[in-house]
């Protein structure tokens, strides 16, 4: 099984991160080191987990790590397309109040309009 | 009885969730069960190659009646009782959470019954899960 991570950072204050595959205990690393060092300005993580096949435990917590870094400074975390296997996960753990949920591309695309472009 | 043994040196993480696609597919597992077991299978193992010193793992996959799965998890490391171990505290918010026991958490609401067994020099996990 493998995972594809994509980075969005093109709106100021806003990253997105497109997830293709699996997030298990042998690719969560991966995503780990992909979201290291997330910038200070970054207020909202959102993850779009529409081609998101598969989640364990070990893909929860590194988005709870990058949950709880947002949360301690006032930022927010968002997932967005869920499949009803991967937000039975999220259920499961009750991390579901913990965030905002999109249920499709238009309210994540909607959200991510109301920040600005980048410079770059 | 559908079985399958793996070497902990030789990418047991993927040949079990070969071999649980496999079974689902043969047997016209729903996918969301399928889905159960590949969680259940990952946390089971990941959580072994992690702390058990474990050399071999078996699974073992049982369709007992139209209406329950078993699912047979052995591994020949430390004994270790994952029923035993403490549960995260789900009613307090993620970001203060202590984020660890959310595996077992997954495997205890994923199946309907569990039993614990040391046996042999084996930890021998027996869990069932409902067929709808």
């Amino acid at each position: 099984m493998a995972l594809d991570i994509s980075l969005d950072d093109s709106k100021q204050g806003a990253l997105r991160v497109a997830l293709n595959g699996s997030l298990d205990s042998e690719t969560a690393p991966q995503l780990s080191a992909a979201l290291g060092n997330i910038d200070d300005s970054v207020s909202a993580v959102v993850f779009d987990m529409k081609s998101l096949g598969f989640i364990s435990s070990t893909g929860l917590r590194v988005i709870f790590t990058v949950l709880k870094a947002q949360k301690s400074r006032g930022g927010r975390v968002a997932v967005s397309n869920m499949s009803p296997g991967v937000k039975k996960v999220f259920e499961i753990v009750k991390a579901l109040p913990d965030m905002t949920v999109f249920a499709n591309d238009q309210e994540m695309d909607d959200y991510l309009a109301s920040f600005q472009r980048g410079d770059d | 009885m559908d079985q399958i043994l793996l070497p902990v040196a030789g990418q047991p993480l993927q040949n079990a969730s070969k071999f649980l696609t496999g079974f689902a597919e043969t047997h016209q597992i729903a996918s969301e069960l399928t889905q159960s077991l590949l969680i259940i299978a990952d946390e089971l193992i990941s959580n072994t190659i992690k702390y058990g010193e474990a050399e071999e793992l078996r699974l073992t996959l049982d369709l007992g009646s139209e209406k329950q799965l078993t699912l047979i998890y052995s591994d020949d490391g430390n004994p270790f009782n994952p029923l035993a171990a403490d549960l995260p505290d789900l009613d307090t918010p993620v970001e203060d959470r202590d984020i660890g026991g959310l595996g077992l958490m997954m495997v205890q609401s994923m199946t309907e019954t569990q039993e614990y067994e040391r046996t042999d020099d084996l930890n021998v996990l027996v869990l069932t899960l409902r067929i709808d």
